[in-house]
């Protein structure tokens, strides 16, 4: 399970960086979001994988019983997706304001200083 | 409870803090009575005297820094000329600036700059005392470019910084050597260093560079004479009377540690040698009131320097004399210019004359300060200068310069107090400075003429103490105001002339001089203004390679470095060679992992922008269920969440653009696919080498112990969360709201243009 995760990991983050390069600012936005996937799935397999078993205390249990995933990992992560989903939400309205002000979604055709007619009423 | 000593610093500070609110409830008037709090420093300072007090609080230990404060006669004479001439200052500011909407920004940096120089006069720990003189460097920067709307105010403030922030990294890496040299790091526990040790030559070598580059020693004086683009209340205090005098500080401070090494005499007094001759004879092509007196600024902190290389009981009493002369001699005639340039409008000692009779106080104020500075009996700077050519007789090879930097000392009084006074035609606009900016001048220059007069009577300064703290060598000097006839007298009468026939011939050469000096155009000045213009140039040259300033090129150098810098990792240290505990996959979780992969890949190659955002849907939700298969509920249910958020929100901001364009060529798509998968090689390569590693007890542990017991929850993720580590939590909702607040705005925008257009 590990070796397929690990493969699985490998190839989200290819997809990730080969959307990265592209030059449209949506592929951005989508490669930002395959990356946040594998970079979660990372910590959550390096930690260790465990079936099944969560961190919870069943009632009148001073502690967790057994061998239970790790929770610290877990809340690590569930940091991440909280902070990645804002960071998404705030992307996204700006690419789409990008999108708006230069009228192309192709980054290369994008001027530093803008020369598209919209760009007075832009700033 | 602060102790006496902290509440000195602190009512410093303190007073920076209140007095923008001050400022604007009172106005003009508040600002004159700023003056109070320094004044008051000054009298409860002055009647405490100079016994020894110590402060002692904790602060890093393991660091050895702690907030260690001595009073001793050292300290306590800076600390006197600190407060002293601070409230005059705050005073002659108040006139100075009026009714300018800026005096409150003014006097807060001024009143910081009194409690880090305060700080720095009473601090008793090394670390302490860099932080302190840190501050000192920043609020001086703070204040040279105060008028930031002009460039070259802006410039000769990060010229400034730049020279003494690079000698006070010296400085810190010279004490931090020093302090484990000698096992403490409180000043006055240090024993001397002993010549043999092998940190010797650089320590002293370091903190030399520190004090060289505040008290503008050659060849890095340039950036005193730069400094003077500062309004004159900062000239005055600063760059004259207080900061510059730090580095001299320093150096007396560390006079019993680093005294006794053999390269400290020909450092330091070929140093403060050379400075003393280059400040004078640069002095002499200024026409500027304030570059004159900055000039000779120099060459006073040369003298210092030079009488402590010289040491022994000759050096400590001409820097325990002159530190003060010079002091209250050079804060009366620079506040003198500053009202001579706040009322006449103009600096320029050629185009002045006449000033006595429309400003007879400040007139009479700047004379008393210049005959100080000439060096007439019985005035304190006769004192001090009678006993500079008596260090210098002990280093014969220095007496040039001493005589050099005395004539144009006199020169320089004369210059300033003389010329824009009592020669030429008297202006017909023109009158007195308010009486604020009239106190401090006279004085000043009264102290000078006072604590001359009084030597015989009473050492009133406790210059004798000064210079005993100074010596350390246990024995107390005696510092007197006559000394008889002696060679001394001799010297100093005929560089007294020297000054005089300067004075007199000026109008003769200054022309040829002036004209002279300004066709000279290199200079340790322009090597810094070089190395300034270099050093972005250089990281420019360096960044171009690698940033080309396209996105795509940059992130590629970036993507190429991830993969192969943590390859070449892996490779050398065999790879995975490690124990691999695997366990065999069921066969749903072979189907999830082969959607999220497939999901991925599909939405990558898709040319519809809603169907790429549907199949990474797929890759978001074939996520959350590997979590829940995996024992994490939490992640599964926020990844559930979340997913179907973001795919809705994509929908609703993007459903409208057209399709994505074809973009990039064949070789471009297969040069970044092959790129890519090298990178995703490297992951899969790490993830499987850290599952490898050598296992370690997990930090966990100890929550899964404790979360029921100590956090009452059964849930152990969520404990962590809300209790062990509830600051995180709360910084990952403050990143919430901001990025909601930034989403917030940027719709605002649109909507209001949609609405202008409409």
């Amino acid at each position: 399970m590990e070796l397929l995760l690990a493969v699985g990991i490998g190839a989200l983050f290819a997809v990730g960086f080969y959307m990265l390069l592209r030059r449209s600012v949506v592929r951005l936005l989508l490669s930002f979001v395959c990356l946040s996937l594998a970079a979660n799935l990372t910590i959550f397999t390096s930690i260790g994988l465990q079936r099944g078993r969560a961190a919870l205390a069943r009632a009148g249990e001073a502690a967790p019983e057994g061998p239970v995933a790790d929770p610290l990992a877990q809340a690590l992560i569930l940091t991440a997706i909280v902070i990645s989903f804002g960071v998404l939400a705030f992307a996204m309205v700006l690419v789409k304001r990008l999108y708006m002000v230069h009228g192309t979604e192709d980054l290369d055709l994008m001027e530093p200083h803008g020369d598209s007619p919209e760009e007075g009423s832009g700033r | 409870m602060p102790s006496l000593l902290e509440l000195i610093v602190l009512a410093a500070f303190g007073l920076g803090l209140v007095v923008p609110a001050w400022w604007r409830s009172l106005g003009k008037r508040g600002s004159a009575w700023t003056a109070v709090v320094p004044g008051g420093l000054f009298v409860w300072l002055a009647a405490m005297g100079p016994g020894e007090q110590t402060s002692f609080r904790p602060w890093a230990p393991d660091l050895g820094a702690e907030l260690a404060f001595r009073l001793d006669p050292l300290s306590w004479i800076f600390c006197l000329l600190i407060t002293g001439i601070g409230a005059l200052v705050f005073l002659y500011a108040s006139g100075y600036f009026g009714d300018d909407p800026a005096t409150g920004r003014f006097l807060s940096t001024l009143a910081c700059f009194m409690g880090a120089m305060l700080g720095l006069a009473l601090a008793d720990n090394a670390i302490l005392l860099f932080v302190f003189w840190e501050l000192t460097s920043i609020t001086s920067f703070l204040l040279i470019g105060f008028k930031s709307a002009k460039e070259k105010a802006r410039k000769a403030a990060i010229q400034a910084l730049f020279v003494t922030g690079a000698g006070g990294l010296a400085m810190l890496a010279g004490l931090v050597w020093l302090g484990l040299e000698s096992g403490t790091f409180r000043l006055s526990e240090m024993p001397a260093l002993p010549a043999a040790s092998a940190g010797a030559v650089p320590i002293l070598l370091l903190v030399a560079l520190g004090a060289f580059t505040k008290s503008a020693q050659f060849p890095f004086h340039f950036w005193l004479p730069g400094a003077m683009e500062a309004p004159t209340p900062v000239s005055s205090y600063l760059h004259s009377a207080t900061m510059v005098k730090a580095g001299v500080f320093l150096l007396a401070r560390l006079n019993p540690q680093l005294g006794e090494l053999p390269l400290w005499t020909p450092l330091l007094a070929t140093a403060g040698a050379l400075t003393l001759l280059t400040g004078g004879l640069l002095s002499l092509r200024a026409t500027d009131l304030k570059q004159i007196l900055a000039y000779s600024t120099v060459a006073g902190l040369g003298a210092l320097v030079l009488a402590l290389g010289v040491g022994g009981e000759s050096g400590a009493k001409a820097f325990a004399a002159f530190l003060v002369a010079h002091a209250l001699y050079k804060g009366c005639l620079f506040m003198a210019a500053g009202s001579v340039d706040h009322e006449a409008g103009s600096r320029d000692v050629r185009e002045l004359g006449g000033l006595a009779r429309l400003m007879p106080w400040t007139a009479a104020g700047a004379g008393l300060g210049m005959l100080s500075m000439a060096g007439l009996i019985p005035f304190l700077g006769f004192v001090g200068k009678e006993y500079l050519i008596g260090a210098a007789l002990k280093a014969p090879w220095t007496l040039p310069a001493v005589i050099v930097g005395a004539a144009t000392a006199g020169w320089a009084g004369f210059q300033t107090a003389i010329r824009p006074f009592h020669m030429g035609s008297t202006p017909e606009a023109g009158h007195e400075a308010p009486w604020s900016m009239r106190v401090g001048p006279l004085v000043l220059g009264g102290l000078a003429l006072a604590l001359g007069l009084l030597l015989p009577v009473m050492d009133a300064a406790r210059l004798n103490d000064v210079g005993a703290a100074v010596w350390a060598s246990g024995d107390t000097p005696q510092i007197k105001l006559w000394a008889g006839i002696n060679a001394e007298l001799m010297i100093s009468l005929a560089s007294l002339a020297l000054g005089i026939i300067l004075f007199v011939t000026w109008p003769r050469w200054q022309q040829a001089v002036v004209e002279r000096a300004d066709r000279v155009k290199f200079g340790p000045a322009e090597g810094c203004r070089a190395l300034l213009e270099v050093m972005p140039k250089l990281a420019g040259f360096a960044a171009a390679p690698f940033q080309q300033g396209r996105l795509r090129i940059d992130l590629l150098v970036v993507v190429l470095t991830a993969t192969l810098l943590p390859a070449i990792a892996l490779l050398r240290h065999g790879g995975l060679s490690g124990d691999l505990e695997l366990t065999m996959p069921l066969i749903h979780e072979v189907m999830v992992v082969a959607a999220a992969v497939i999901g991925a890949i599909l939405s990558s190659a898709t040319q519809s922008r809603l169907a790429a955002i549907a199949f990474l849907g797929v890759s978001g939700f074939s996520t959350a269920l590997l979590f829940a298969f995996f024992g994490a509920p939490d992640l599964a249910v926020t990844q559930l969440l979340v997913e179907t958020l973001a795919v809705v929100f994509f929908v609703l901001v993007f459903s409208k653009l057209p399709r994505f364009a074809a973009l990039g060529s064949r070789w471009v798509k297969l040069r970044d696919a092959a790129i890519a998968s090298a990178f995703g090689l490297v992951m899969t390569a790490l993830v499987l080498a850290v599952l490898s590693a050598d296992p370690m007890t997990p930090v966990s542990a100890q929550h899964l112990a404790l979360s029921v017991p100590e956090a009452k929850g059964a849930n152990v993720v969520n404990t962590i969360l809300v209790d062990f580590r509830a600051l995180d939590t709360l910084g990952e909702i403050t990143v919430l709201v901001l990025a909601a607040l930034g989403v917030f705005s940027l719709l605002r925008m649109d909507r209001e243009e949609a609405e202008a257009a409409a």
